[in-house]
């Protein structure tokens, strides 16, 4: 279960990084098809500004994502030590009571060893969950950021219907191109809720 | 549970094997582990695999004390003899393990860090333990590209890890003997699992031209039975004569 969690976090990552290429990818052919029209026009030249920060922006929600990966694989590095820790304190907790009940009289005592080995499992847990409970404060963190990044980048994409009154001829294929980065944003936005909800089930699951 | 045995015993020398555990699944190989002691310290050799190290801690307990584990000896890389190892390391961080500097980086996937192993190199090893003088002997290609046996010339006990190895039938198995009592017999176990597990003609005759040489009493393999006395040396002629690396369809 924890792992198909997992699983499922890491691919809505890689869907964020294909959104964001997207909107890279149409601001770039954005500013090809407007530097074209300017070379005939010398209209709307104030539009590779907001191209400029489109690309950006992309780049900056590309970035949290390579983080939130990271996370990622840190945590899932986290879950397989807790996992091998459980299974290695599974098989000593066999051996003290194999060891307890087969033989009345106990050739040595182990009592100070068992509490050693015990002792050493449950600091290597607590060690570890505190790990994971800073990786998962990051986590969150970084998808707030990355949530309002969208959220800001929201003006910049309303420009380009703005700037696309200046493009006589060309504005319905820039107003659609508002629509389509509006979109990716908010695809963006929709799964970075996912996200939040999938790493709070991991939480439970552990 | 698996039975902790003395099979060499003279003053605070002592030589056990831990063999047969009838509770154990069928579906893992019956391995037998043997513990060294010397003045209350202990080797063992090729602790096993981490599915039954509760079985063989429990064992070794009943006669020593786990707290004196010093050493851990591999004698190749297989999950049957060492996969155990990061739990005998939660007993005690500061045992060291003996191994083939080709399986040194290997090992650590099972357990352990750069302190943990103490490395062999091709041509073998002598080793003081307390006093007693043992030797490394290398045993390459049999089956494993880096292995090792250990030889205690005054207990003329040899551990021969996969090398004289059975597969014993389930009800061989069941019973407690740990000695081959009838050579002819018993060598039918031995034949498939070295013409098959044992990569190289050469490398074998090489091995048996050197070990012959040796003065051993007790032949111990990791899996079946112990050859003891005049078995020891039929069995090496017996493997100088058999032709390995046989893949059979």
């Amino acid at each position: 279960m924890i792992f198909e969690t997992v699983n499922e976090i890491n691919e809505a990552i890689k869907a964020i990084n294909y959104a964001s290429y997207l909107i890279r990818l149409c601001a770039l052919n954005s500013q090809i098809s407007i530097a074209r029209i300017s070379y005939h026009t010398k209209k709307s030249t104030g539009f590779t500004p907001i191209s400029v920060e489109l690309i950006r922006i992309s780049a900056l929600i590309e970035e949290k994502a390579s983080q939130l990966f990271l996370i990622m694989f840190e945590s899932l590095r986290i879950i397989t030590e807790e996992a091998k820790v459980s299974r290695n304190k599974a098989l000593q907790e066999k051996f003290f009571r194999e060891y307890k009940s087969e033989f009345g009289e106990r050739k040595f005592e182990l009592t100070h060893l068992e509490k050693k080995i015990f002792f050493q499992y449950d600091e290597k847990v607590d060690e570890l969950k505190k790990s994971f409970h800073i990786q998962f404060t990051s986590f969150r963190s970084i998808i707030k950021e990355t949530i309002k990044l969208c959220k800001n980048s929201r003006p910049i994409v309303f420009s380009v219907k703005i700037e696309s009154v200046y493009i006589e001829n060309h504005q319905a294929a820039f107003d659609e191109l508002s629509v389509e980065l509006s979109n990716f944003i908010s695809k963006i936005e929709s799964i970075l809720k996912k996200i939040e909800l999938l790493n709070l089930e991991l939480i439970e699951d552990k | 549970m698996k039975k902790f045995q003395y099979i060499y015993s003279e003053g605070d020398h002592k030589w056990g094997i831990i063999a047969r555990d009838p509770k154990k699944p069928s579906y893992l190989i019956d391995t037998n582990e043997y513990v060294l002691c010397k003045n209350e310290k202990l080797i063992v050799t090729d602790p096993g695999g981490i599915e039954i190290f509760p079985a063989v801690l429990s064992s070794l307990s009943t006669e020593v004390n786990p707290i004196n584990i010093e050493y851990i000896f591999a004698s190749h890389q297989d999950p049957d003899i060492i996969s155990s190892l990061t739990l005998w390391l939660d007993i005690d961080p500061k045992i060291k393990c003996f191994t083939s500097y080709l399986w040194s980086t290997f090992l650590p996937h099972f357990g352990g860090n750069n302190e943990t192993f103490t490395i062999i190199p091709d041509s073998g090893i002598d080793f003081s333990f307390h006093g007693l003088d043992l030797e490394f002997v290398p045993a390459h290609y049999l089956h494993s590209s880096g292995n090792f046996h250990l030889y205690d010339k005054k207990a003329k006990v040899y551990f021969s890890g996969d090398v004289g190895a059975a597969l014993l039938p389930p009800d061989l198995l069941s019973e407690s003997e740990i000695y081959v009592k009838d050579f002819d017999s018993h060598i039918k176990y031995c034949k498939g699992f070295h013409e098959r597990w044992m990569g190289s003609n050469e490398a074998k005759n090489d091995w048996c031209s050197r070990v012959s040489k040796l003065n051993i009493d007790q032949f111990c393999p990791q899996h079946g039975l112990i050859f003891k006395g005049k078995d020891v040396e039929r069995f090496i002629n017996w493997f100088a004569e058999l032709k390995v690396g046989i893949l059979k369809s």
